[in-house]
């Protein structure tokens, strides 16, 4: 829980900084394929693997991964349909009966419509929320962070003893 | 925000990987170092658990590279002698396959048992470890018929013929039985009921008219004019009078009829209940009979005391093991019962080619070979897994020992548990022969008769199919040292001859039928031959007893059963004799009504043909 609330409020500093979109980005694209993959499964874990290693925001992830998990579940039923198109793919057919009778590859769950269907989405999107998350950050950190800046309630907590108190703990510390 | 510069910082964590370099070293090192004890202190724990004493593992030894695992030095402590083992196995050797453990499954592909010993000596004793309190609620069927069939086969056949013969049986049990006796309360009810019933037919009495309003009856009979029924005129008058009282007559007569058949009923039914007494008093005959221990001469139940508890004991080990089976490989459940956790929404499972499925467990094979200075063992287990359905094979173990210097010969078991349908188990198991410790056939203070040392040979057939079992045994005795001992001389004596004719005993036993209710039948002929041994001195004896019984509760219900008797009786004679008497008196109003219609009817013809006649003349017709 500790790392969680810490990687959230990671995940809000990097938001509002100036740097960082690539890995909040990477995040967030990691989130829908976590997000869309069932809980328990070989992608999952690889995923996860991924975020452990690489400089992938951990907050962007599991947030992301929430909100694409409720979006999966209303898109299961489109899934299952886009998932029986696969899997029934004739030509295919004997690529997925090597797979499924591999060591470790079924853990995947691949041979199920609905897994199928949303893996095969999910690494679609990857690249378009990819770009798409890392031009809204940057976007946002123009429009509302910098106008936010200019406000004067955000002038009166700059001014407060408590927010130098706070800058100059970051700068030491931080 | 602040305007400390940013570090550049590269792709990967560098941070992450020390602490993941650490953790794989550490569990590394863990399976170097401890894997093999931890396995070795679990299997002692798990298996004392299901050993029920102390197990005990010499060496256990892991090898990831050949996926292998080598047990040796199991010694399992003899629950019942906890100096010695119930059996040493000295070395066992698994084989895992990598193709299932990739796929999170534990495929034992091959393993060997070797070196078997039993009743070898213990460097120290064993713990026994207590049984663990049994859950009422789980409590199994089988149990509860096992728990209540143990208890009816209780019973101490020389015990109760030493009493009997001393003349000691039911002298305390006879003294105060009154409170306990069924019969008398049963009496004690009857009459409380009688007397209720008798209010009810009193108040029933009292509702009916009699008295002034049956004598209203004669008054109006008498006050109609029947001379006026000559009178053409007169005659609709009288009739509709006499009509209306033979109406309210007949209706009086109707509410007579009515309460002397509830008089009828309910004096039945009071003697329908005191035929019902004699069933109860043969219960309690039958009771105190059991309560002074009266020796039962039927061979079926001396053979039931003798070797009942031993069969239903031998059932439950049987039973253990059916429902360890049933708990460890799980039979077919219907499709109903079944519930499959879809993968999030309601996908659709597709299959391609023949899986390589395997089960979470299985026991492909394990060969079982021992030959040592004790004797040899050989046999095989094969299929134990914990889904037996995607195996496609029933788990089999077969075996075959020899332990002479043990007196442990031609000992062979089969065992057949299947449950790819439902539940369909099989256990055989015979030996030719084998030791039997001290075997106490009845034991009390006044008498005892024991096999303090035999040697038996036995054959078990166990079956469990659905929830039907079945099981019979047949044992053989020889070579057999009686101890016996009695305080009457009298007793010492038959006990003696029947051991002396006992040289050899046979048992043939068997149980059958749902989990729930089993029938037991077992024979023996040493229950023959105390039956004929005890018969010719107790048969007199065990009359004279149960007369003595019959009389007390004869006079200990007597007062209740006569007096009972004399308020039916009462009741009958007292009610059904007065309806009869005020029935009577109205049943003749009726008639006489009746009579006195039909008399007027000729003379009315009469009177009209007159008429008619004089009409005729007066018209010149």
């Amino acid at each position: 829980m500790t790392v969680m609330l810490k990687q959230l409020f990671a995940l809000l500093k990097l938001l509002n900084s100036d740097t960082g979109e690539n890995q909040l980005a990477a995040g967030i694209a990691c989130g829908l394929v976590l997000g869309f993959a069932p809980a328990l499964s070989l992608q999952t874990l690889l995923i996860f693997v991924l975020l452990f290693f690489f400089r992938i925001q951990m907050g962007a992830a599991f947030a992301s991964a929430f909100l694409f998990a409720l979006i999966a579940y209303l898109f299961d039923p489109f899934f299952d349909v886009i998932g029986q198109q696969i899997l029934e793919i004739s030509a295919l057919s004997g690529f997925f009966t090597l797979l499924y009778n591999m060591p470790i590859i079924p853990f995947t769950k691949f041979y199920n419509s609905v897994v199928m269907g949303a893996g095969v989405v999910s690494l679609a999107l990857f690249p378009l929320i990819f770009l798409g998350s890392k031009k809204l950050i940057v976007k946002y950190r123009v429009t509302v962070v910098k106008r936010f800046q200019q406000t004067k309630f955000w002038k009166a907590v700059k001014a407060t003893g408590f927010y130098k108190w706070y800058a100059k703990y970051e700068e030491l510390y931080g | 925000m602040n305007d400390k510069t940013q570090k550049k910082v590269g792709m990967i964590r560098k941070g992450a990987v020390l602490p993941f370099l650490i953790i794989v070293t550490l569990i590394v090192g863990f399976n170097i170092l401890f894997l093999d004890s931890s396995i070795r202190k679990g299997a002692e724990y798990f298996g004392g658990q299901l050993n029920g004493a102390e197990v005990n593992i010499a060496e256990v030894r892991t090898s990831f590279k050949n996926l292998s695992l080598v047990i040796r030095g199991v010694s399992f402590t003899n629950v019942n002698n906890p100096e010695n083992n119930l059996f040493e196995i000295g070395e066992m050797k698994f084989q895992l396959m990598w193709d299932a453990l990739l796929r999170a499954k534990f495929v034992i592909d091959e393993s060997s048992i070797t070196d078997i010993k039993v009743n070898t000596v213990r460097k120290k004793a064993g713990v026994i470890y207590p049984k663990p309190l049994e859950d009422s609620k789980v409590k199994t069927a089988t149990k509860e018929t096992l728990a209540n069939a143990k208890e009816e086969f209780k019973g101490n056949v020389f015990g109760d013929v030493s009493a009997l013969l001393g003349g000691d049986s039911g002298k305390d049990v006879l003294k105060n039985i009154e409170g306990e006796l069924k019969s008398k309360q049963f009496y004690e009810n009857l009459e409380k009921q009688v007397d209720q019933k008798e209010t009810e037919l009193k108040q029933m009495l009292a509702d009916l008219p009699k008295g002034e309003q049956i004598d209203q009856f004669d008054d109006r009979f008498k006050k109609i004019n029947w001379d006026d029924l000559k009178d053409l005129k007169k005659a609709p008058g009288v009739l509709k009078e006499a009509s209306a009282l033979r109406k309210d007559v007949s209706e009086t007569i109707k509410k007579y009829d009515q309460a002397k058949d509830k008089v009828e009923g309910e004096i039945k039914f009071l003697k329908d209940s005191t035929k019902q007494a004699q069933n109860i008093i043969d219960e309690d005959v039958k009771r105190l009979e059991s309560k002074m221990s009266l020796p039962n001469l039927d061979s079926e139940s001396i053979a039931r005391v003798l070797f009942g508890a031993e069969l239903v004991d031998s059932l439950a080990k049987y039973s253990d093991y059916f429902e360890k089976a049933k708990e460890y490989m799980p039979p077919k459940k219907d499709k109903a019962a079944t519930s499959v956790k879809p993968i999030r929404g309601s996908g659709r499972n597709y299959q391609f080619g023949t899986p390589k499925s395997y089960p979470l467990f299985w026991l492909k094979l394990s060969n079982i070979s021992s030959s040592n200075s004790q004797g040899t063992v050989s046999g095989k287990i094969e299929n134990f897994t914990t889904n037996q359905r995607i195996v496609g094979k029933p788990s089999t173990v077969k075996l075959n020992a020899d332990f002479p210097s043990q007196q442990l010969r031609g000992l062979e078991g089969n065992i057949i548990f299947d449950h790819r349908n439902g539940v369909n188990d099989k256990i055989a198991f015979s030996i030719n022969a084998f030791p039997v410790p001290s075997k106490t056939l009845s034991k009390s203070e006044s008498a005892s008769f024991v096999m303090a040392k035999s040697t038996g040979a036995t054959s078990v057939e166990a079956s469990l199919v659905q929830d039907q079992v079945n099981m019979s045994m047949s044992s053989v005795f020889t070579d057999i040292d009686y101890e016996v001992g009695a305080k009457s001389k009298q007793v010492e004596q038959l006990l003696q001859s029947v051991a002396d004719e006992a040289k050899r005993v046979t048992l043939e036993a068997k149980a059958a039928g749902s989990t729930s209710k089993l029938a037991f039948k077992i024979k023996t002929n040493l229950a023959e031959l105390i039956k004929t041994a005890l018969s010719k001195q107790l048969e007199a004896k065990v009359k004279e007893a149960k007369d003595k019984i019959r009389a007390k509760i004869d006079e200990q219900i007597g007062g209740n059963k006569a007096r009972a008797q004399e308020k039916i009786d009462q009741l009958k004679s007292k009610y059904q004799g007065e309806i009869d008497k005020q029935k009577e008196k109205i049943a003749g109003l009726t008639s006489k009504i009746d009579d006195k219609k039909d008399s007027s009817k000729d003379v009315v013809k009469d009177k009209a043909k007159d008429a008619l006649k004089s009409l005729k003349k007066k018209f010149k017709f």
